[in-house]
């Protein structure tokens, strides 16, 4: 069970810390383990940071390639990108430790506060041009618009080129989002015979639902201000994203607070079990691009069975958010159709590379 | 799923850019997101910028994984999930 702790932030190392603490959710749940608050609350905090790079990441480097033909904002990210390595480091190190209910590292608060700060300031210089506790004062489309029309930085030229260009509704669809679901739920349909199917095309009540930042935001006013004036298009999926990105400073910090509060100690939850018997736990966690969920199954402290819902399953369906947008796409000469692909494509933000090839449909013999 | 190779520099280039190498496959990347990146070194690469260094250790680790799991995929017929 360590071995596949360890090698979880090994190999998927884009989104590595959300998925070793699904991981550890999962192992900690199955051995009966519950964590600290204050530990919980570490992995929270580091979660979000990572979330925090991942969706700037989008709004520096995509957004304004694809929509305002600008220089990706890499002085921005690259403060990011260093900020949430050393919030790491003072959380814990760099490498998460990966022990299922382990002690607690070694920790510099301070620092975490410091770098917390800076995260803060470059995300009100190169996205918000203003603090993200003031953006999200924003609470309605006009208050959004003068925003977008009157701030310098990247992402408020890219909602305004996304008006200009009337690519507002691009991508609206019918796929609603997927609903918070509990372990318990995502437990049963991962142990039945049916899980390997669930695990490549993941569907909820029969349908295949969006995750990620609009899943998420949906309820804040904005938000849902915007999905109801323009559905769940391209301007919306923006919204959510930047809503949520605005929300993580703050966020991390109370998740800061919990940790001043203290450690605590690990409970057993008594599960029990002797050397051969069969343990299984879930572990959930919203990672920037939707719900990540882990399942093991052990048996006598090995692992029987492993199996993860990635949140781009989910999104990118065959009966999903990406594939009904691409199908309502209006062919406007292959260049501008494969243009519009890849916006799409970034609004729900694949965890993998992607590559966009238009080929001619094949012509019907009459 | 995002499983992530890691990628050796070949060669560093201009405008803190850099040649890679991943299983033979030669790539430029963008080194504009990490610092004190040298040849040989390993990094993460999402949409063409190098998102982390990893020590030799970590890479080697990580790269023994993959190997493994190559190896054992294709001694099943079965898929990676």
């Amino acid at each position: 069970m360590n071995e596949a702790l360890q090698a979880l932030p090994l190999l998927f190392s884009i989104c590595g810390v959300a998925q070793a603490s699904a991981g550890m959710a999962a192992c900690e749940e199955a051995q009966g383990i519950a964590a600290t608050g204050a530990e919980r609350a570490r992995r929270s905090l580091l979660v979000a940071a990572e979330a925090v790079r991942e969706h700037a990441g989008r709004l520096l480097l995509d957004w304004p390639r694809l929509f305002i033909d600008a220089p990706p904002g890499l002085e921005d990210l690259a403060v990011l990108h260093r900020s949430v390595v050393a919030l790491r480091c003072a959380l814990g190190g760099g490498i998460w430790q990966a022990t299922a209910g382990g002690v607690p590292p070694d920790m510099d608060l301070s620092v975490a506060s410091e770098q917390l700060s800076e995260i803060d300031a470059a995300l009100a210089h190169g996205v918000f041009a203003m603090s993200a506790d003031d953006w999200l004062q924003i609470r309605d489309r006009a208050a959004l618009r003068q925003w977008y029309r009157r701030a310098p930085t990247v992402a408020a030229r890219t909602l305004g080129a996304v008006e200009d260009c009337r690519l507002a509704e691009l991508g609206r669809s019918s796929v609603g989002v997927l609903p918070r679901i509990t372990s318990g739920t995502f437990s049963a349909v991962l142990d039945a015979d049916t899980a390997d199917r669930f695990t490549a095309r993941p569907v909820w009540d029969g349908r295949a639902c969006e995750t990620g930042p609009l899943a998420r935001q949906s309820r804040r006013s904005l938000v849902a201000e915007m999905q109801r004036l323009q559905g769940n298009g391209l301007m919306t999926r923006f919204v959510a994203r930047l809503t949520e990105l605005a929300s993580l400073p703050r966020r991390m910090g109370r998740y800061l607070q919990v940790m001043h509060g203290g450690t605590g100690r690990r409970t057993l939850r008594g599960s029990g079990g002797g050397a051969s018997a069969t343990q299984s736990g879930t572990g959930i966690v919203e990672t920037a691009r939707g719900c990540l969920v882990h399942r093991v199954n052990l048996r006598g402290g090995i692992v029987e069975r492993y199996r993860i819902v990635a949140p781009t399953e989910w999104n990118f369906h065959p009966e999903g958010a990406l594939v009904h947008a691409l199908l309502a796409l209006p062919v406007t000469g292959v260049q501008e159709l494969r243009r519009r692909v890849a916006m799409l494509v970034v609004a729900l933000d694949p965890c993998v590379e992607h590559e966009v090839i238009v080929e001619p449909a094949p012509t019907e013999e009459l | 799923m995002c499983l992530a190779i890691p990628a050796r520099v070949v060669r560093l280039l201009d405008d803190d850019k850099a040649l890679i190498d991943i299983g033979g496959v030669h790539n430029e990347i963008s080194l504009g997101l990490v610092e004190d990146v040298a040849v040989g070194d390993y990094v993460i690469v999402h949409v063409g910028y190098a998102i982390a260094r990893l020590d030799a250790d970590e890479a080697d680790r990580t790269l023994a994984l993959f190997a493994q799991m190559v190896s054992e995929h294709e001694g099943s017929s079965g898929e990676i999930h």
